[in-house]
């Protein structure tokens, strides 16, 4: 899959119009399933495609900001194992590297285009890490419940490796109920040593999310969150950041209406020479304020339509429209949004097309083998095309 | 703390506003004043003696930049900058002519591809001035001819190397007539903090003479006096270290004790000597706790007593609620520390005489004396409660006493008196 896309952002800082086109969210999946052994994987090129970033208002992590970082190559690689399935109760032990057992699903997965600010509260991803878990089930209702082990620190670029001397380090829980076919409930908490600084030493970091998922493959789709990141140094809690979304996508004769909402808090931290870069990594435990993201966003999706000559691939265009609002939590700020962008509010115009072929998955970073008819972490046709 | 005392700050603030009435009426050519504090009172009393408001003088404002360091030499100030604000990078260093009390502009200096520049300071002959340039990978520092002080001219920059990570701080020493810069380099992901050491005896061209890992995980600033080298190495506490009082050198240093504070975070650290009682048991170490610069910040000053300086051992603690100490300039033959309190302002600490004795009632739960129950905070500065500040750096000198507010620019303050 990937998505052409062109975006104007205005301003996207110091009052300046941004436009600019990106082949985004490339990426290589594939998926196998051998009695009681999967393995899912997906290689990302947006090394390759997006090392400046992706003009995204409010977003943040690994350096960049307000430009969506790109990913790493191996995305994920995780190998699970389960048990046979008995009196509906299923355990299965996955490993590699991939998504944590925390929070919701990945953006690249949601409806739109640009992603929500809240991605680093609201998914620990590309970690090496072992998992466990445990299903029961019983038709297509489930609870699972899932540890993770995994190391703390975040990926520092594309194409680098993590810290293995600090896998597990850092851990995360998630309880998932599924009480229908289409209703899910997940809660979630993990404590990440030292994401900020690869050789430890950072704030840690202990998250929390909750959310309601409801989805109707193909025809309804809503998402509330909530999640909060706890910056702490040993015991002490020094920054307190929060994030509510609600999302909900509905699709009629192949058409997709979609709306965000998202208030979300972001730290900040000084730039660069690159206005949208920061430091990646700390060097001292202060911030320069705290930013207060409020966005809308509206996305229309067009029937997706076969490619001539290109047999199973599919072609989705869409235009998807934000306006963000910024204020500082804590003043005197040094970090003043409306200076620094020129205006206390922005907005971003999108136009682009997805482009997959084969078999989509509906979700992303779930490795738990099902224990009863359920299969929502299965591949299937994708949710929001 | 300003709280509890109402009555007696807003009566001293109509003092300070006399006397800033006073010293504009006097013009701008009048010699700086000086503020009689009260005499100490030492470790008796529970009851802090009415304290000062240091008295403002003037304001260099900077209102496209945040400001950060600063040092004066003879007229001439010198301020950094730092960050971004409003889309000005901190890539300038102001020269301000302070011959009189209201600062003027005269100069600025743009140090290319830099984001901040944390740290400057004159050598001591007044040579060369040395400006700490930030950030990742640009980092490295700036060394200009000072035979115009009003017009600095670019020896050198440096890029690349050790200190592209960015030198948060680099201080000027000299040790057996080598002027040395040293310079504490940030880490960065990978790659840890590290105290690189130049030789400046051909200031166009510096040579690292020692490149040593340290600080867990930063090292923020060193102090350097009579051989010894002190390092600020955040959680590994400070560094005490032999560069050429027992026979070490500035290129093999050797490392004599280590002093760790209550909390950790060692920013910054100065060793006091008393030349009315020739003391030298004292360093006054800074802590920076966690804050969002231009609001909060936390963090205390800590007295370390060094008699050995294998077993350095923490007597005393000086605590501002919500607000954290920074850099630090002592007016040693008063005996009076001056430290920049970021949103805290400046305050003014009695360091003179025993510093580690105290009653009972005067000692935090841990032990350690309270410098505030035992009287020795002397005055206070605060523009005033409509403007706010975050200062970050003060100095003292026989020129006059600044101190560099980020939010604001460069203050002229009247020195403390006893």
């Amino acid at each position: 899959m990937a998505t052409g896309l062109l975006t104007t952002a205005n301003p996207a800082l110091l009052g300046r119009r941004y436009t600019e086109g990106y082949l985004t969210q490339p990426n290589l999946m594939g998926d196998a399933t051998v009695g009681p052994v999967r393995f899912t994987g997906t290689l990302n090129f947006e090394g390759y495609t997006l090392r400046r970033g992706e003009l995204n208002a409010g977003i943040y992590g690994e350096g960049y900001v307000d430009r969506r970082h790109p990913h790493t190559l191996v995305h994920e690689a995780m190998l699970a194992v389960a048990t046979p399935t008995r009196a509906g109760f299923r355990a299965t032990v996955a490993g590699g590297k991939g998504f944590t057992p925390y929070g919701t699903d990945d953006p690249m997965m949601r409806p739109f285009v640009k992603y929500p600010v809240n991605h680093h509260h609201a998914q620990i991803l590309e970690r090496v890490q072992l998992l466990g878990a445990v299903q029961f089930a019983r038709g297509d209702r489930s609870i699972t419940v899932e540890q993770g082990w995994f190391n703390g620190d975040e990926p520092v670029g594309p194409f680098t490796g993590p810290q293995w001397s600090r896998v597990g380090d850092s851990r995360s829980t998630r309880l998932t109920v599924a009480p229908h076919p289409s209703l899910e409930w997940q809660a979630s908490t993990a404590f990440v040593r030292s994401p900020g600084l690869t050789q430890g030493g950072a704030f840690d970091h202990r998250q929390l999310s909750s959310s309601l998922r409801y989805d109707v493959p193909s025809k309804r789709y809503a998402l509330f969150e909530v999640a909060r990141t706890d910056e702490s140094l040993g015991a002490q809690r020094v920054f307190r950041f929060t994030s509510a979304l609600v999302e909900s996508s509905i699709q009629h004769k192949g058409w997709a209406l979609s709306a965000r909402a998202e208030r979300t808090d972001r730290p900040e931290s000084a730039r660069l020479l690159d206005l949208f870069r920061i430091p990646n990594g700390h060097v001292d435990f202060q911030l320069i304020g705290i930013t207060r993201w409020s966005i809308g966003t509206v996305q229309l999706a067009a029937p997706r339509t076969g490619i001539p000559r290109l047999r199973g691939t599919h072609f989705t265009p869409f235009v998807e429209v934000a306006r963000a609002t910024a204020r500082a939590l804590r003043t005197p700020a040094v970090f003043v949004p409306a200076e620094f962008y020129g205006s206390d509010t922005q907005w971003s115009l999108s136009l682009g097309a997805r482009v997959h072929a084969g078999t989509m998955r509906r979700r992303m970073g779930r490795y738990v083998l099902p224990a009863g008819i359920r299969s929502s972490s299965f591949p299937s046709a994708h949710t929001h095309q | 703390m300003t709280h509890a005392r109402p009555r007696r700050l807003m009566g001293a603030i109509a003092s300070a506003f006399l006397a800033t009435v006073l010293s504009a009426c006097g013009g701008s050519d009048s010699a700086p004043t000086q503020v009689r504090v009260t005499p100490p009172r030492d470790t008796a009393s529970t009851i802090p003696p009415p304290f000062s408001l240091l008295t403002h003088l003037g304001q260099g404002a900077v209102p496209e930049r945040y400001t950060a360091e600063v040092w004066v030499r003879g007229t001439t100030a010198y301020t950094t900058t730092w960050g971004t604000r409003a889309g000005s990078r901190g890539n300038a260093v102001k020269i301000w002519d302070v011959s009189a009390n209201q600062p003027q502009l005269v100069d600025n200096v743009f140090v290319a591809n830099a984001t901040t520049t944390g740290d400057v300071q004159v050598s001591d002959d007044g040579s060369i001035m040395l400006v700490a340039i930030e950030s990742n990978p640009n980092g490295g520092v700036a060394i200009y001819s000072m035979a115009n002080p009003r017009a600095p001219q670019l020896l050198t920059r440096t890029t690349g190397g050790e200190m592209q990570y960015g030198v948060h701080t680099a201080e000027l020493a000299r040790v057996n007539g080598v002027l040395y810069a040293f310079c504490s380099i940030d880490p960065a992901n990978g790659v840890p903090a590290r105290l690189v050491v130049l030789d400046l005896s051909t200031p166009s061209a510096p040579r690292t003479v020692w490149s040593q890992q340290m600080g867990t995980p930063f090292i923020h600033d060193v102090f350097v006096r009579d051989g010894l080298l002190f390092t600020a190495e955040w959680t590994d506490g400070v560094g005490i270290w032999d560069i050429g009082a027992q026979g070490g050198s500035v290129a093999a240093p050797r490392l004599l004790g280590r002093a760790r504070t209550v909390g950790g975070q060692v920013h910054n650290v100065w060793w006091v000597h008393d030349p009315v009682t020739q003391s030298k048991k004292y360093l006054l170490v800074g802590q920076e706790g966690p804050g969002s610069i231009g609001s909060s910040s936390i963090g205390d000053v800590h007295i370390v007593d060094i008699s050995n300086l294998a077993a350095p051992v923490e007597v005393a603690v000086y605590s501002v609620p919500g607000a954290g100490a920074h850099n630090f300039s002592v007016d040693e033959a008063q005996g009076f520390a001056y430290v920049a309190y970021y949103n805290g302002g400046v305050r003014v600490l009695d360091v003179r005489g025993d510093l580690g004795s105290c009653a009972p009632a005067q000692k935090t739960a841990d032990g350690r004396c309270d410098l505030t129950s035992m009287s020795r905070e002397r005055a206070t500065y605060l523009r005033n409660d409509r403007v706010p500040v975050y200062v970050w750096g003060v100095h003292w000198s026989a020129s006059g006493l600044f101190a560099s507010d980020m939010l604001n620019g460069l203050w002229r303050l009247a020195p403390a008196a006893r």
